[in-house]
């Protein structure tokens, strides 16, 4: 499972078009976005600030669509917990005894905003892939440490995956019928066993890191150019989050 | 103990990225260059800890790991974390990337207090004195990182207190599954591999 998803997200990484704006800009403008949208909190400013992540959404065309779709539906794994204890626990007037209709209005909200926050960022900073997001790290003077730590543990994931799926393998061939504590010590024994192989390795691995010539030559990332486009899109996000911040204001003062 | 995209206010997100940042800063300069492959070892198996369910009752959970990352890793758990997190964001869509800075500081505040407060009774030479300090810090890594959690929506959004005391009291069963797996596991690696147990920047 582990594998399969990231081979998807690495296929589908840089099949965009938006793949040609500096990885930089993608960064700051999703950003910009997705802070803008977390501080709104009216139906009016919500729905003006849905419009620039339906854009977006729109971009590819059909292409990206159903990978897109595909992760909203991960990030919604969530949405059907909120819609049924946001109304249960918030205050206010109960509708069929327990359900609170301003919990109900508040749940709403927030799936509303988790979906549009997650546009932007799904599509323009997630979807760069691992290589994308280093360079893009790197581009905004992020520490070498950070970044190497980065591409090391999603490096270790593959391998450490396939060894805890081995030891799962024969924890169920050794002892099908596990019961209570039995099963605690098992797990724990196993991924105690993943973490003493797993320094072995990291041992062996940073000599082997070392023989090659050390970190400095492991990640050499992409030299990046600001144009005029990643100007003028930055210029759009930012008149778009200063429209919604003046609308979200004169709703409040209304 | 994932908190989504949409729940926190601005104020709520920089102080989480304030925490984070300073925390993961922090982690970095503790950590030195020879030591990254170790700690990227470790925030993998925290990352792959989420994919692992245990049964509880008659439903399953998975495994946070807080508790034993924090007394592996010591102060370099937040760069770790922080790190995993990302990673989970980005593949599997689990939390965000907007909320990345609160759910570091939730989950890697704990894993370092327990570090600071049980990583030397976990070493001790009493078996039950280590026992009993294994078990609580898995036990309070969680509790605590659901107390931030909670703490982190209450301030939101003050009528959301009742929603973050639940998520507290919900969090009771996890913590226990966490405590005797964290107990299980360093009595493994007191005796598998005692030096682990001492924290990366003393290995």
């Amino acid at each position: 499972m582990i594998l399969d998803s990231v081979r998807i997200f690495e296929e589908c990484a840089c099949k965009s078009r938006l793949d040609a704006v500096d990885p930089r800009c993608r960064v700051i403008c999703a950003f910009c976005l997705a802070v803008t949208i977390a501080a709104l909190d009216s139906v009016h400013a919500l729905a003006a600030g849905s419009v620039l992540p339906l854009l977006l959404l729109c971009i590819d065309g059909r292409r990206s669509m159903p990978r897109i779709f595909r992760m909203l539906a991960g990030v919604n794994k969530v949405s059907v917990l909120v819609l049924f204890f946001l109304p249960l626990t918030y205050p206010g007037d109960r509708v069929l005894v327990f359900f609170s209709a301003d919990g109900m209005k508040m749940a709403i909200l927030i799936i509303w905003k988790l979906n549009i926050i997650s546009i932007p960022l799904l599509k323009m900073a997630a979807s760069m892939g691992i290589t994308g997001i280093n360079d893009a790290l790197a581009a905004l003077h992020f520490p070498v440490k950070l970044r190497m730590l980065l591409l090391l543990t999603m490096r270790y994931v593959f391998l450490l995956a396939d060894r805890m799926a081995t030891m799962g393998r024969a924890l169920c061939l050794r002892s099908p019928r596990m019961k209570g504590m039995q099963t605690y010590k098992a797990y724990a024994c196993m991924v105690g066993t993943t973490l003493v192989h797993s320094s072995d390795r990291a041992e062996r691995a940073a000599l082997a890191i070392g023989c090659r010539g050390g970190m400095s030559g492991f990640s050499r990332p992409d030299r990046q150019v600001w144009t005029w486009r990643e100007w003028a899109l930055c210029a759009i996000f930012f008149l778009n989050s200063a429209c919604l911040a003046a609308i979200s204001i004169t709703r409040m003062s209304l | 103990m994932h908190i989504s995209e949409g729940f926190l206010s601005p104020s709520a997100l920089a102080a989480g990225w304030a925490i984070a940042g300073a925390g993961v800063a922090w982690g970095l300069k503790k950590m030195d260059s020879d030591r990254i492959v170790r700690v990227s070892m470790a925030s993998s198996v925290f990352f792959l800890a989420s994919l692992i369910n245990v049964k509880l009752g008659p439903s399953s959970t998975h495994l946070s790991l807080i508790g034993p990352i924090g007394l592996i890793l010591g102060w370099t758990s937040f760069p770790a974390i922080f790190t995993a997190l990302l990673l989970q964001a980005v593949l599997f869509q689990f939390g965000g990337l907007l909320v990345l800075g609160a759910n570091t500081a939730s989950m890697a505040t704990p894993a370092v207090l327990a570090y600071l407060v049980f990583g030397a009774a976990t070493r001790s030479r009493n078996l039950r004195l280590a026992s009993v300090a294994s078990f609580a810090a898995g036990f309070l890594a969680v509790m605590t990182s659901a107390l931030l959690v909670g703490l982190w929506l209450a301030l939101s959004d003050p009528d959301m207190m009742l929603t973050a005391k639940t998520i507290f009291a919900v969090h009771v069963p996890l913590a226990v599954v966490e405590g005797v797996t964290t107990l299980f596991m360093t009595m493994f690696l007191r005796r598998a591999f005692p030096d682990m147990l001492k924290g990366v920047d003393r290995l």
